[in-house]
């Protein structure tokens, strides 16, 4: 790219290479988009067909190029030129660099591993574990979320099935009224717990210790009591239907509603009803997947770092400018929202909720997940939550001894590793450039 | 003398824990460039002064004035981006964290800009820390927390730092260095709050001083004038009554 600088002073001259350095970039922006929205929007399902309507993304390519040959020229005024020139200067200052954990190559290896089996597994696996492997992926995403409440931020939050609830209910309620379908309904049931992890937060913002963990403990049940007794709008304890997941528009079901289509006689392959399971553990897998990048990047931004000094000391914190209150309410909303994913997932999955899924036990489950696992440790809840669900259906076989073999196990385990399976290994910060 | 402004000026401050009065009518100011400390038995109120400047127990009655301005009833974190910084009681350094992580911490009122011109200043200031940057800092002895805890306050380039009992439970080789220090950052050019039991290195180190009784400001003057004094002598020097 030419520098301004290089550029001959003449200012006919310097506009006109500006010019078609602008249109190159635009012209590389429509190339783009086009490449990226074609297949989205460009292809519409009706029935059994797929139609074309190239000239909605070469529409919207066209306002993309459009912006984008003007942010081009804008650059290139005076006042474009000094936001660049801050914005690199950003980037010269020196900073704070995290210092990654040197990763073998043979971790890398059985990262791979394990996805691909993890990946290949749903398509082995009877039907019977394929559902125990979609609960042991929403338990993961449960651990997942109350460990950054619990083993990040050190609020003892044993209430955590309440955003569960939510996310479930979000997904159902949401059909049955607004006619939501999975995906429209997964974001919002997810704000929605967002919501609730915030109102939940704001009055316990001054607690610590055991108080926190009674006043969420209560709170937990409160949504379970609502859910079971507003029978108006939750149904009770008779539940709800909640819908399954769609593919593009293609449903998982034997006989498609009005209109719609389903997906083995799109593909042309018998009906199985394992297909729609399938569906729903790549989906969980994916998500799975993202949460455990978000959660990795959050422990290295700043947020991320209040989070643990938060949990350390608070006093201190707020002595050095953190404002506490935005850092719990952070931590709170966090976990919710992956409380609330996991909830639409688990609905969509059983088909049908009420509120016994969301009691204390499972509240309970979900802390010894993270507990197990190591406060802390990504990998340890990962490991520790597919243990646990895994566990229970392996020991089907002591029957009445079932609940009893497990406890005692657990006990074992906190005896031989009382910091649970796997330490988490903290990342340091380091300043750049700053010599040893 | 008389000054135009001072620093901090503190005017008939209140402060209570629930029903418990902890202070009571404090009246104190400090000038920049000074070292001024306050010294008090145990449970006087001195930690709590300290922190209800900060806002945490927000004072009951009075104002406190930070360079002309009213920071009465500001939040902790608003008053810590202020240019105040402490380096409050019992050190509360972030154990699980390393040497250099606690000191990045403090630089958060402030911003990453100057981390690196700061942190090399801290270091010179406590070689200590430097040895042991990437240790875990709850596995650091008690004078090298307390050293910690006084370089974290000094990462956000404070005007006015509060001390609250640096010396406290450190063998005697180790307060001295650490009063040594004190010294060393206020000839930089940071003005001191000085909170101390151990009245005689305190009194000798700064220019002024008051003297805290069950919340109540009793005594003030130069640290000479403390020093000589018959009542300060009985009741923090052990000498003769
Ligand atoms: N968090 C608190 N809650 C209730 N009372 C407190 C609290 N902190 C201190 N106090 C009381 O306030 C008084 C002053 O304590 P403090 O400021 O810690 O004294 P000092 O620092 O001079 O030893 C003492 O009587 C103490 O018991
Ligand atoms: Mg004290």
């Amino acid at each position: 790219m030419p520098s301004t600088t290089a550029l001959p002073s003449t200012t006919g001259v310097r506009w006109a290479l500006v010019f078609r350095q602008a249109v190159l970039e635009a012209a590389a922006a429509f190339a783009l988009a086009l490449l990226l929205l074609g297949p989205i929007v460009g292809l519409v399902l009706d029935g059994y067909e797929v139609k074309n309507e190239l000239q909605r993304p070469l529409l919207i390519a066209a306002i993309i190029a459009i912006g984008r040959f003007l942010v081009a020229l804008a650059m290139h005024t005076p006042a474009g030129q000094a936001m660049l020139e801050r914005f690199n200067a950003r980037r010269r200052q020196p900073g704070v660099l995290v210092v990654s954990i040197p990763e073998s190559n043979r971790q890398r290896w059985w990262l791979l591993v394990i996805i691909a089996l993890a990946l290949s597994l749903p398509f082995l696996a009877s039907k019977y574990w394929l559902t125990v492997l979609i609960q042991a992926m929403i338990y993961v995403l449960l651990g997942l979320g109350l460990n950054i409440v619990v083993g990040l931020a050190g609020l003892l939050d044993l209430g955590y099935v309440a955003f569960y609830a939510v996310g479930a209910y979000g997904l159902a309620l949401g059909a049955q009224y607004l006619d939501l379908g999975f995906w429209s309904a997964l974001p919002l049931a997810a704000m929605l717990a967002a919501l609730f992890g915030c109102v939940l937060g704001f009055p316990v913002l001054r607690m610590h210790g055991d108080y926190l963990a009674i006043v969420t403990l209560g709170f937990g049940e409160i949504i379970r009591l609502v859910l079971n007794n507003w029978l108006e709008f939750t149904g009770g304890p008779n539940g709800v239907a909640a819908p399954a997941p769609q593919l593009f528009g293609l449903e998982f079901t034997r006989t498609a509603k009005e209109g719609g289509v389903p997906f083995h006689e799109y593909f042309q392959i018998a009906y199985d009803p394992t297909h729609r399971f399938i569906f729903i553990y790549l989906a969980l897998f994916l998500i799975v997947c993202l949460m455990v990048v978000v959660v990795t990047r959050l422990r290295n931004m700043p947020v991320g770092r209040a989070w643990e000094a938060l949990r350390e000391d608070e006093i201190a914190c707020r002595a050095l400018g953190i404002n506490h209150v935005l850092v719990k309410l952070s931590a709170f909303m966090m976990g919710a929202t992956v409380g609330g994913i996991a909830g639409v997932f688990f609905a969509t999955y059983q088909g049908f909720i009420n509120p016994t899924s969301f009691n204390f036990f499972e509240s309970a489950l979900i802390v010894a997940i993270v507990v197990l696992g190591g406060l802390g440790s990504t990998t340890g809840v990962i490991v520790a939550a597919v243990v646990l669900t895994i566990l229970p259906e392996l020991l089907r076989a002591f029957a009445d001894y079932r609940v009893f073999t497990f406890g005692v196990l657990m006990v074992l385990m906190m005896i031989w590793r009382p910091r649970g399976l796997i330490r988490p290994r903290r990342r340091a910060f380091e300043v750049k450039g700053l010599c040893p | 003398m008389s000054h135009s402004k001072p620093l901090l000026q503190i005017h008939e401050l209140d402060a209570r824990y629930g029903p418990v009065q902890a202070l009571c009518q404090v009246s104190l100011s400090i000038d920049s460039g000074e070292i001024v400390t306050l010294i008090g038995a145990n449970g006087a109120g001195k930690s709590t002064l300290l922190m209800s400047l900060f806002g945490d127990p927000q004072p009951s009655g009075g104002w406190i004035r930070y360079q002309g301005r009213d920071i009465t009833g500001l939040p902790t974190h608003e008053i810590a981006k202020m240019g105040i910084a402490q380096a409050p009681e019992g050190r509360r350094i972030f154990a699980a964290m390393s040497v250099e992580e606690n000191l990045l911490m403090g630089a958060i009122p402030v911003g990453i800009d100057h981390v690196d011109a700061d942190l090399i200043k801290v270091f010179e200031l406590f070689p200590r820390l430097k040895e042991r940057r990437n240790q875990r800092a709850g596995t650091l002895s008690g004078g090298e927390q307390q050293m910690l805890a006084i370089g974290r306050a000094l990462m956000s380039r404070p005007r006015l730092l509060l001390l609250d009992e640096p010396s406290l439970g450190l063998a005697p080789l180790m307060v001295q260095r650490i009063f040594a220090t004190i010294r060393e950052i206020r000839e930089s050019g940071a003005t001191i709050f000085l909170v101390e039991q151990n009245a005689h290195h305190a009194l000798k180190l700064a220019q002024r001083g008051y003297v805290l009784v069950n919340g109540e400001i009793r005594l003030s003057g130069t640290g000479e004038e403390l020093l000589a004094d018959p009542e300060v002598r009985r009741a923090y020097l052990g000498g003769p009554g």
